[in-house]
């Protein structure tokens, strides 16, 4: 195959309600090769989760706007006609939710909820998709398959059931995996060995994953790639190496600043991005970052385009005016990148 | 389970205790309510009526008379005052016809409820949707005595399609029973249609909001497949407990009106005509058997809301 496995293009998605558009995704547009773990980074409500859906066409309803281009495996997703969509939604693209627990049907089993996927999608009887389900729960290190085949999702954890969603996804073999937040409701050690899990797919079966999180620590751990997003918009994107060591956005370095490190003695009080996220859509013109950024200067009330970082590679940019030298001075705050509290700028 | 069918059990005991004695006392209360003066007839010498009073014990304290029909009831052997008719055995003549009313009706309300409230629920807010809405509106306002009595007039007396009442048992004859009960079922069902259909459409729409609903969605399945599995199995819980409970109201003489409207004879009509005479025993009895229904079928209902819903632990 030729070119990205999942290439996103100037997506923009708008939910209609009684008070007009609400312009959830403003400007998204990302690639994803096979064998690549990309996150998407960003705070509640800047589109992470919209752009996953729609990516799968599950945000599609009479209500919504949405526009630009999804391909997967070059061929374009956002008007495919629902057969079309049907066939990929698990076998080329799989999803797993935030939220494993609501996220499984409370009244039917798990097993048989992951073997609906397989029949739906191949030929097996029951008995081979019912050996196939027990083995990809066994490969996830649910203990006990054939027993946990008949508990229903009120019976298992929530760590137990998120792996329960992820077999369910891995069970037609996607050669793209969205894992949205998938992360967030477990305790750590279950985090770390489903996020080991995650990057194993990509390293050993060369899937594709699509890791949406808003921790950092999990990026640092897991990620090829990433993307920022902000208030629908993409504002960086860059490998887990650049984004970390030469942030180009006065946002990521926000990120990176809150972000508490034991390898440096304990501040008085944490670094924050001042203020909060515009309302999705209700921005002015100008960067979207323009109110909570300390460094905006007049030529930030018009909105910078997403533009390649220069000497870097051609995945790397950034939506912001300043120049780099500026951004590499400007982001130091006390040894480390953060975004500058607004009283300590001359 | 067990333990849990015994609770309910008990606790249904202490309702036909408290329903039949506010039943009873209620009849005490009201006036004109002396079963004696009915008995005697108008116009009986103070001496018949006094014979009366003294031979069906109406001059006992009220607990001992309630005790005297409860004992007559639980061995059969109550007569009602107005004829001195057994009437367990009026109760028992009337029953092939009401539970002809209740089982068929309910099949046509709750298939007709499920086929409009899917289809109302396809396209929320289209044409379809409104309309139905409409409809549910007129068929749960207008008195189910008009529906039946418009119904009879058009379709059994100005055009006799159907036979103008009455009750045809189906061990007599199969397509005489179907005919004499299709007005009576379609007319109940319609108010039953109404409200189901809209109760099952609001559910439904509840379901598909739910989080699993787009998990089956990621999953491919087909929109049939979602419906089916994912969404109707949810979103019946709410119709089938209604269900029982109307089922059971039909079933123990609640269908008063439609049953007297095509004179089917059942235990409605029994009923009514019982109250038009104010003659107690009848009422005590279709009070408590009513009762007894009620409590029999809302616990089967959550006994099978507990096998639908596996989160559902029956309160033991």
């Amino acid at each position: 195959m030729t070119g990205p496995l999942l290439e996103v293009e100037e997506l923009r998605v708008g939910f209609s309600s009684d008070r007009g558009v609400v312009q959830a995704v403003e400007d998204v547009s990302l690639e994803l090769d096979e064998g690549e773990l990309v996150c998407i980074v960003g705070e509640s409500g800047c589109g992470k989760s919209v752009t996953a859906l729609t990516i799968m066409g599950l945000t599609r309803s009479p209500t919504t706007r949405i526009e630009g281009s999804v391909r997967y495996e070059g061929s374009e997703l956002l008007d495919a006609p629902e057969s079309q969509l049907r066939a990929v939604r698990g076998p080329g693209i799989a999803i797993v939710f935030q939220e494993p627990v609501t996220s499984l049907n409370p009244v039917q089993r798990v097993g048989p909820q992951i073997a609906e996927q397989i029949r739906a999608h191949t030929t097996l009887d029951k008995a081979e998709t019912r050996q196939q389900v027990i083995e990809s729960m066994r490969r996830l290190g649910i203990p006990q398959p054939e027993q946990r085949w008949y508990a229903y999702p009120h019976e298992l954890s929530g760590g137990m059931c998120q792996r329960v969603m992820i077999a369910m996804a891995m069970s037609c073999s996607p050669r793209l995996l969205i894992a949205d937040e998938c992360t967030t409701a477990l305790d750590v050690t279950i985090q770390a060995q489903i996020l080991l899990q995650l990057r194993s797919l990509c390293d050993d079966h060369g899937i594709g994953v699509l890791l949406i999180t808003h921790d950092l620590g999990v990026v640092a751990e897991v990620a090829d790639r990433v993307v920022v997003l902000y208030n629908g918009r993409v504002v960086e994107q860059g490998t887990v190496r650049s984004i970390f060591e030469d942030p180009q956005h006065p946002y990521t370095w926000g990120l990176l600043g809150s972000m508490p490190r034991l390898d440096r003695p304990r501040r008085e009080q944490l670094l924050t991005i001042p203020g909060a996220p515009p309302e999705p859509g209700t921005a002015g013109g100008g960067c979207s970052f323009l109110a909570r950024c300390p460094h905006a200067f007049d030529r930030c009330l018009e909105e910078p385009p997403l533009a390649p970082v220069p000497g870097a590679s051609a995945r790397e940019s950034a939506r912001c005016w300043l120049t780099p030298d500026e951004r590499r001075h400007l982001r130091m705050v006390g040894g480390d990148i953060g975004l500058a509290p607004a009283g300590d700028i001359g | 389970m067990a333990r849990y069918i015994a609770r309910r059990l008990v606790s249904s005991l202490v309702v036909l205790f408290l329903v039949s004695v506010f039943t009873f006392l209620i009849f005490q209360v009201i006036p004109n309510g002396s079963p004696a003066l009915r008995i005697a007839g108008r116009g009986a010498s103070p001496a018949t009526l006094a014979a009366v009073v003294k031979e069906w014990g109406f001059n006992q304290p009220l607990y001992v008379q309630y005790a005297d029909m409860m004992e007559k009831i639980f061995t059969g052997s109550v007569v009602s005052y107005s004829g001195n008719i057994n009437v367990l055995g009026q109760l028992r003549a009337g029953l092939p016809a009401t539970v002809s009313l209740a089982v068929g009706a309910s099949v046509i309300w709750l298939s007709g409820a499920i086929v409009i409230g899917v289809i109302s629920s396809r396209r929320i807010g289209g044409t379809v949707d409104r309309l139905m809405g409409v409809l549910a509106s007129v068929s749960i306002s207008v008195p189910v005595y008009v529906i039946g009595a418009v119904a009879l007039y058009f379709l059994a007396y100005k055009v006799s399609i159907f036979p103008n009442g009455g009750y045809v048992p189906i061990s007599q004859s199969f397509f005489g029973w179907l005919d004499h009960m299709i007005l009576p079922w379609l007319c109940l069902s319609v108010g039953f249609i109404g409200l189901y259909s809209r109760v099952l459409r609001s559910s439904i729409i509840e379901t598909e909001g739910e989080d699993f609903v787009r998990t089956a969605k990621a999953k491919g399945l087909t929109k049939r497949r979602i419906l089916v599995h994912h969404v109707l199995r949810t979103s019946m819980i709410p119709i089938i407990s209604l269900w029982g409970l109307d089922f059971a109201g039909v079933i123990g003489g609640g269908a008063i009106l439609i049953e007297t409207l095509f004179n089917l004879q059942g235990v409605g009509q029994y009923a009514a005509e019982s109250i038009g005479l104010l003659d107690i025993p009848p009422i005590m009895v279709i009070v408590m058997y009513g009762t007894f229904f009620v409590v029999l079928l809302t616990t089967a209902v959550d006994i099978l809301h507990a096998f639908a819903e596996p989160r559902v632990r029956l309160q033991v």
